[in-house]
């Protein structure tokens, strides 16, 4: 009796003890399924959608219906009123084999690139450098000075610099005319070449503080230890900035450049605004070239040869993508080299 | 010692001469055009001295008023608050929303807005979007250029505030939604007063942003002139002048520029933090 009720009092005890842990097992398992169930509370989820809606449906209407559109329509002769007839790829044929105004956009797109980086990489970096030495205690009133023209809009910046470079008593004429450069006015805005480095100069003012910005951040993070330890190597300070600064700061360098590059293929508004494509087309840029035949030389008319334009934009995305690639390719060879 | 002493100092000199010469370098056309704003057409025609000889504040008031600078300002004004006010509302949101929403798909949105990051179209989708614009009868004025600017938002932005909220306590939020706060709630009670920071700075970058655009403004008021932003108007005065009259359009440009360079002076702060993300808005 007293052995089984001592076992019973056992198992009892037993089952005392294990019944908190297994209601404990119980109920985790039951929240587990629980969370399982409803990962998503309700509430969470209508409310996201909503505060969302905008978003997505903006999405959809204005980041792909227009590139679906613009796809569609490349294969068409839309001219903004009449119906739209399907001509499969004559347009891509003859924006391919006939017009040579396209190309020739195209190539001023890439020696307007090239000028802009060519002038403005170095000018930042070299800022960055004046910038980032330790000694400078002015650097905010520098920096803030020097952020100055990223604040001005484009067409104002356009104002200012076709009044410094106009041609008769224009402020650089006048300057290169006293120190005896050119002996007679030169007119900047109306021959191709000098037109291309002005724009170049123009959106290199506009945008060199953000690179500037950059270029000062990854200095800032190269680490005192190298620099040190190359001045007792004898290194001089020229040589390390080619051995030092430029091959640790290569990652963001790349990031710089690739950014540099993207946004300058697309620009418009600079070359719009200075020399609207002329003289007769010879600074067109790709962008201004696409955006002319899609609204017409007048805004006016409203006409433009929308179909055409709309596989100029393909063509023209495409390349862009393409450069894209290639220099990511580039920069991953240049990097197994190193 | 003394002489490197005397190198370190003369290195200093060097930088600060330098430095002061590039400043002079950017902003001189700035100065320029402030100095020649204040001249004589026939002064400015013979562009001999950097100062006027005489200062000419009226061509100011001929630029606000007779070429109608006092409503372009007011145009611009309110087109750069409203896309201020609603940009910051729909990156915030979004930016909240992409950190601490569940809901199915979030992935699959948030993958679809990057994406979007990397399509290169520049300026050619424009035609499209005004066809769409029109659909809504928003193709005349600004407001659909505020519409396309709330519902697209910027990714940069989104990112920022993504990045910030999900370094935020998840305490805070789930002690208000004990006490029976809502999840929209927590943003707009919690969340955005602890934002403040990325706000004021997508307010800055969005205001100056909407300030100085100028293409898409410039084609849906064409037909509309008085609807004009400042830098529409700037650039229609100096595509229409038929001999460059810089009497007008120097003081137009100052206009333009300088409330922003006020607004700049005081906030330079989110304006340079505010750059750094605008770069990779893509």
């Amino acid at each position: 009796m007293y052995e089984k009720g001592l076992r019973g009092g056992a198992l009892n005890s037993e089952s005392v003890l294990q019944r908190p842990f297994k209601e404990v097992n119980d109920t985790m398992a039951r929240q587990k399924t629980k969370v399982k169930k409803q990962k998503y509370k309700k509430s969470i989820v209508i409310q996201s959608y909503v505060a969302l809606l905008p978003q997505i449906i903006g999405f959809f209407v204005f980041s792909i219906y227009p590139i679906y559109w613009i796809l569609q329509y490349s294969f068409t002769d839309y001219d903004g009123y009449r119906v739209a007839h399907f001509v499969g790829w004559q347009n891509y044929i003859e924006l391919f084999t006939q017009d040579r105004a396209f190309w020739a956009s195209v190539g001023n797109t890439v020696i307007l690139t090239v000028m802009k980086l060519v002038m403005e990489l170095p000018l930042a970096f070299i800022l960055a450098m004046l910038l980032c030495s330790k000694s400078l205690k002015a650097r905010r009133l520098f920096n803030s000075l020097l952020f100055l023209p990223t604040v001005i809009s484009v067409t104002a910046a356009g104002m200012l610099f076709s009044y410094l470079f106009r041609t008769y008593n224009g402020f650089i004429n006048n300057l290169l005319m006293d120190i005896g450069i050119i002996g007679s006015p030169v007119s900047w805005l109306a021959e191709k070449w000098t037109a291309l480095f002005v724009i170049a100069l123009m959106s290199t003012w506009m945008t060199f503080p953000i690179n500037m910005m950059f270029f000062c951040g990854a200095i800032a993070g190269v680490p005192d230890e190298v620099y040190e330890s190359a001045k007792l190597d004898g290194c001089g300070s020229v040589r390390r900035i080619f051995s030092i600064t430029l091959p640790m700061i290569a990652p963001t360098f790349k990031v710089i450049l690739m950014l540099a590059l993207t946004g300058t293929v697309k620009i418009i508004n600079e070359v719009m605004v200075l020399t609207n494509g002329g003289p007769s087309g010879q600074t067109n840029v790709v962008m201004l070239y696409l955006y002319n035949i899609f609204f017409g030389y007048d805004l006016t008319s409203g006409a433009g040869e929308i179909g055409y334009a709309s596989a100029g934009s393909i063509v023209t995305t495409v390349l862009i993508g393409i450069l894209t690639i290639f220099y990511l390719k580039f920069t991953k060879k240049a990097d197994e080299l190193y | 010692m003394s002489r490197g002493k005397k190198i370190h100092n003369l290195q200093i000199i060097c930088i600060y001469v330098v430095l002061t010469l590039f400043v002079v370098c950017v902003l001189f056309p700035l100065l320029y055009a402030f100095a020649s704003s204040f001249k004589t057409s026939g002064e400015i025609l013979a562009g001999k001295n950097f100062w006027p000889t005489e200062w000419h504040p009226e061509n100011y008031l001929e630029a606000w008023n007779e070429a109608n600078f006092s409503q372009y300002t007011w145009n611009t004004l309110i087109y750069a608050s409203a896309t201020m006010v609603l940009s910051v509302l729909g990156n915030s949101v979004c930016g909240y929303v992409f950190a601490r929403g569940e809901f199915p798909g979030k992935k699959i949105i948030y993958g679809m807005k990057t994406a979007t990051m990397f399509l290169a179209f520049g300026s050619t989708t424009m035609y499209p979007t005004l066809q769409i614009l029109s659909k809504l009868h928003l193709n005349k004025s600004l407001w659909g250029l505020i519409l396309v600017a709330f519902c697209t938002g910027s990714m940069a932005f989104i990112f920022m505030v993504r990045a910030f909220i999900l370094s935020l306590p998840r305490e805070i939020d789930e002690a208000a939604t004990i006490d029976g706060c809502s999840f929209m709630g927590i943003f707009f009670r919690i969340t955005l007063p602890l934002i403040r920071p990325i706000i004021a700075t997508i307010a800055v970058l969005s205001f100056k942003d909407a300030w100085n655009d100028y293409l898409f403004p410039m084609i849906v008021t064409f037909s509309n002139p008085e609807k004009r932003t400042l830098a529409v108007g700037l650039y229609s005065m100096q595509q229409t002048s038929v001999a460059a009259d810089w009497s007008k359009m120097l003081p137009g440009t100052i206009i333009s520029a300088l409330p922003l360079i006020v607004v700049y002076i005081f906030l330079n702060k989110y304006f340079v933090e505010s750059l750094a993300m605008g770069a990779v808005k893509g």
